[in-house]
């Protein structure tokens, strides 16, 4: 071997080995540099390549606001190959989605409220009344609130009534300031806006509001649902008034003519 | 050669006006207003009329129904013509094959603008489901269609056009265009008693299965009727030789005076008399069995609610039951009757009230509906009130009925071949 | 043409017969195979596969105690299936016992065994597949409409109208699954037929798993309604079946056999939204 081409080998060796650490290290790099706050980022990224539509709801969510990313509830519960093929992101129950975060441990106490409700005890859980990917309340498009959904014939007497005049929604009464989840109208609900304390305790004592607040078929009992007249069947095929007329002139045209009008025709007419 | 034609003039004053023009012309705008309702609804969809999910099927059904029955006595008058061999029926026998050929291209027509894809209208030839009493109707009527296109072509050829025309001369192929049109013609005249086996097999099928279209429908009580397609056959018959009777009376003895013989038509008469009273007769029992014999309770919250908003129950006993009984009575008395006026206007009745009966048919199920509620069955009465559209394609079929029949009953020579 | 019959055909050229006659019949052959290329290959796929049954056969069990009335049900199908207020596949109506209590009834399509609307329709569009699904070929309907004439359940729409952009539902109670249908042809429920085909592909069990589940069932926040094989004696619906004391089906003296079952009203039940 030649001293010059030995040095050409041992120098492509060198640059060769130089390019492969570089790319090696900076892509190390580059993995490592990416900060907690941005891994949200990147996470949505790639699962907005699919599911545009609930990372758009997503985006204007207080989930968004505290950076609760996708993964944060939807887990990787089968992390074996590659998603969608095999591997899969799966919601799991609640007590381990909106319970780790809303539960009893948190400030909010959430959980605990919901667990004493009428809510959960017909069934209901966080879904029910909020949409999971804006954490907004699922109002159907017939519903005025969320609430109308299930409670329409409550929410039928509630736009009646003197605190639905003065501006007051479900909430104000049933949950307060506090948003209680457990819906309970507390003693202090009423007198919260009623000051007049005398007045307040009267009806306290009495304890006509509450009761009916508390139990709406007795308040559907207190206010008579509107009494629609029975009205006669509107169903039937409606023919406009010329067709009759035409049916009419017709079969009247024929009896005319059979009564007054001439034998038709001869059985045997002599060519003209 | 040709048949002498009287053309009826109007007489206003002293002048003597053939009116054939003003008619044709009134026909013309007739189909012009319809082919603006055709265009709307092909371009719009369904959307445009006044149907609905609760009430699927409306007027244009009830005209199909009813131009089907119209066309009635072209399977009758094939088997008396070619199987009876009465030859005194065979000229009114061209007019009921007219009358056939009108009537099912008048349904198919209508039928295409009631999908909701007209394109697919194909489908059920290709794509069998012979499970489906609308599937063998369309069959049947695709192919009696065909028969009726093959009885109608020997009376097409006669038109003088096939046998000596101008155009001869200039032209030699039109020659030999029209003398191997009349070729074909003869040899399916000469096939006329195997097309009318095969019509009658055919119509029975479908005027039957028409019926079964709405007596299978178990839901809707007023409906699930085992002798409806008896009584569609029977009222096809009924209706449509009366409308033979009625136009047999103008053709040939208005307008072309000394074709048939007055006694052949008295029998046409008699004839529809005879099925008219059959029918009723069974109607009469077919309502026993539903309302009299028997109780379904469906059926008779279902008629309460039908008589709530329409004359349902009165306009069976006036109109199926008490007329037809009387005009019945009067056709099948025709040949001691001798007078055409008091007939033609007693097959009028006939002729309504098969239409009043698939008329209807069609509505009584849809609009008064069974719902299902378990516990309390209740009747939803639903409503129908057909758009503008549908009445600019009902204008647009049935302008195309009279227009065809007005042009073939004044140039087709229709005077059978024996007679000649 | 397969196989075999070129290497007749060939074989016969051999034998004698001429140029002109091979051409003749492949010419015929091609023609015919350009007819059945003519016929959506769908159609064949589920004429093949209607001859024998699934080893699921899905079903579903409505709990009239527990529903509330809330038509979640309602919107999930139509934020799903993309439906228009007027096109719904699944409605809630109040109903009245014999006592004259109220009660909610929901109803989905029935997916009947004996399904009237598929012994109706004349060109076979719709069909039942193995697993007793009652589904729709778009491709075949020609929007005759008997199929709607003959379901005694109102559980068919028409679709009068070119179809809707998005539900008003959506993306509240879900998001459009499936392709829209065309103007002039008729729907209906399918079961959410394709989570469950692409449930079971990823292995998931429809009734057991929300994704292979009807929209229906999952978005009930009471837990009404139950889904699942009636053929697999563990599933939810069929524990649920035999833990019910009566059962009814809708219409059953019409011999639909329909798929849903109801539990009925109880009148000891308490329900505070039951009379609402």
């Amino acid at each position: 071997m030649k001293p010059t081409k030995s040095l050409f080998f041992i120098a492509g060796a060198l640059t060769l080995f130089a390019v492969f650490a570089a790319l090696v290290l900076m892509s190390a790099q580059t993995v490592s540099a990416i900060a907690p706050a941005e891994a949200a980022q990147q996470d949505l990224k790639d699962c907005l390549r699919c599911h545009e539509q609930p990372a758009a709801l997503w985006e204007s969510s207080p989930h968004r606001e505290h950076n609760v990313s996708c993964t944060v509830c939807h887990k990787l519960a089968d992390s074996a190959g590659t998603h969608p093929e095999t591997a899969k992101y799966t919601v799991e129950s609640e007590e381990t989605t909106c319970l780790v975060c809303h539960g009893s441990a948190s400030k909010e106490n959430v959980a605990s409220e919901m667990a004493a409700s009428q809510h959960a005890a017909v069934g209901l859980n966080c879904v029910s009344c909020h949409e999971q990917h804006s954490q907004g309340l699922k109002v159907a498009s017939e519903a005025r609130t969320v609430c109308e959904n299930c409670h329409k014939a409550e929410m039928r007497n509630m736009v009646e009534s003197t605190h639905f005049a003065a501006g007051l929604s479900c909430v104000n009464c049933h949950m307060g300031d506090g948003k209680d989840h457990s819906m309970n109208i507390s003693a202090s609900t009423c007198s919260n806006c009623h000051t007049d304390l005398h007045q307040a305790r009267e009806m306290l004592d009495a304890g006509v509001e509450v009761n009916a607040m508390a139990n709406p078929k007795a308040l559907v009992t207190q206010v008579p649902a509107e009494q629609t007249p029975p009205t006669a069947p509107q169903g039937g095929v409606h023919l406009p008034a010329w067709v009759y007329a035409l049916a009419g002139v017709i079969i009247g045209g024929v009896a005319a003519w059979a009564v007054f009008g001439r034998e038709p025709g001869s059985a045997n007419r002599k060519k003209p | 050669m040709q048949t002498t034609i009287h053309r009826p003039k109007l007489q206003i004053g002293k002048h003597n006006v053939d009116i054939f023009p003003y008619w044709v012309g009134l026909l013309v705008a007739g189909l012009l207003f319809g082919l603006v309702g055709a265009f709307t609804v092909l371009r719009d969809g369904l959307q445009v009329t006044g149907l609905s999910n609760r009430v699927p099927w409306g007027l244009w059904i009830s005209i199909d129904l009813s131009s089907i029955a119209m066309g009635g006595s072209a399977f009758v008058f094939g088997v008396i013509v070619y199987l009876l061999r009465l030859k005194r029926f065979e000229t009114i026998g061209k007019l009921a094959v007219l009358l056939g050929f009108l009537g099912y291209s008048t349904a198919g027509m209508v039928l295409l603008f009631d999908l909701g894809q007209p394109l697919r209208f194909w489908h059920p030839v290709v794509f069998w489901q012979p499970h489906s009493l609308l599937w063998e109707v369309t069959m049947c009527v695709v192919l009696y269609l065909t028969v009726l296109v093959a009885e109608m072509a020997p009376i097409i050829v006669e038109h003088p056009f096939f046998t000596d025309h101008p155009l001869y001369k200039k032209f030699p192929v039109v020659k030999k265009a029209a003398s191997a049109a009349r070729t074909i013609a003869h040899w399916l005249h000469k096939a006329g008693p195997a097309l009318a086996i095969i019509g009658l097999t055919l119509s029975l099928l479908h005027q039957a299965s028409l019926g079964a279209t709405y007596s299978v429908i178990s839901g809707r009580g007023v409906w699930f009727n085992q002798s409806a397609p008896v009584q569609f056959v029977l009222s096809a018959m009924s209706g449509g030789t009366a409308l033979l009777f009625f136009l047999g009376v103008i053709v040939f003895r208005v307008m072309r005076p000394g074709t048939v013989e007055d006694s052949a038509l008295y029998d046409v008469a008699r004839l529809s008399g005879g099925v008219t009273l059959l029918l009723t007769y069974l109607r009469l029992w077919d309502w026993a069995v539903t309302n009299y014999y028997s109780f379904d309770r469906n059926i008779s919250l279902q008629t309460e609610a039908l008589n709530a908003v329409a004359p349902y129950s009165l306009s069976f006993w006036i109109g199926q039951a008490l007329l037809p009984i009387i005009a019945g009575s009067v056709l099948l008395a025709a040949k001691s009757i001798k007078n055409f006026r008091y007939l033609m206007a007693f097959a009028v009745i006939p002729i309504f009230a098969a239409i009043l009966m698939r008329w209807n048919y069609n509505f009584s199920g849809l609009i008064a509906a069974p719902t299902y509620a378990p516990f309390t069955p209740t009747i939803i009465v639903n409503s129908y009130a057909p758009t503008w559209v549908e009445f600019s394609v009902a204008a647009l079929v049935i302008s195309y009925w009279l227009l065809m029949f007005s042009l073939a009953i004044r140039y087709l020579p229709l005077k059978a071949e024996n007679e000649r | 043409m397969t196989e075999h019959e070129s290497k007749q055909v060939n074989a016969e050229e051999n034998a004698g017969t001429t140029r002109r006659d091979f051409l003749k019949l492949a010419g015929a052959m091609v023609a015919a195979a350009g007819v059945t290329q003519f016929i959506p290959s769908a159609k064949i796929a589920a004429r093949a596969a209607s001859e024998e049954e699934s080893k699921h056969q899905w079903g579903m069990l409505i709990d009239i105690n527990r529903c509330i009335g809330c038509q979640y049900c309602t919107f999930a199908c139509d934020a799903v299936n993309n439906l228009a207020e007027d096109m719904r596949y699944c409605v809630v109506t109040t109903e009245t016992t014999q006592s004259g209590d109220e009660f909610f009834l929901s109803r989905p399509c029935m997916h009947c065994e004996e399904a009237p609307c598929v012994h109706v329709c004349p060109v076979g569009a719709t069909y039942k597949r193995p697993d007793g699904i009652v589904a729709m070929n778009y491709d075949l309907c020609i929007g005759c409409r008997y199929c709607q004439i003959a379901c005694p359940y109102e559980a068919r729409v028409f679709n009068w109208k070119k179809p809707i952009k998005l539900s008003p539902q959506s993306p509240t109670f879900g998001y459009p699954e499936v392709p829209n249908r065309p103007r002039g042809v008729v729907e209906k429920c399918t079961f959410c037929s394709h989570r469950i085909d692409a449930g079971l592909e990823r292995g998931l069990m429809p009734g057991v798993d929300s994704q292979a589940t009807p929209a229906c069932v999952v978005a009930c926040p009471t837990s009404a309604r139950v889904f699942g094989d009636l053929n697999d004696s563990e599933s939810p619906i069929s524990e649920a079946l035999a833990n019910a004391k009566v059962t009814l089906r809708l219409r059953e003296e019409l011999s639909t056999k329909p798929r849903v079952y109801y539990i009925p009203p109880d009148p000891k039940a308490e329900n505070p939204f039951q009379g609402s």
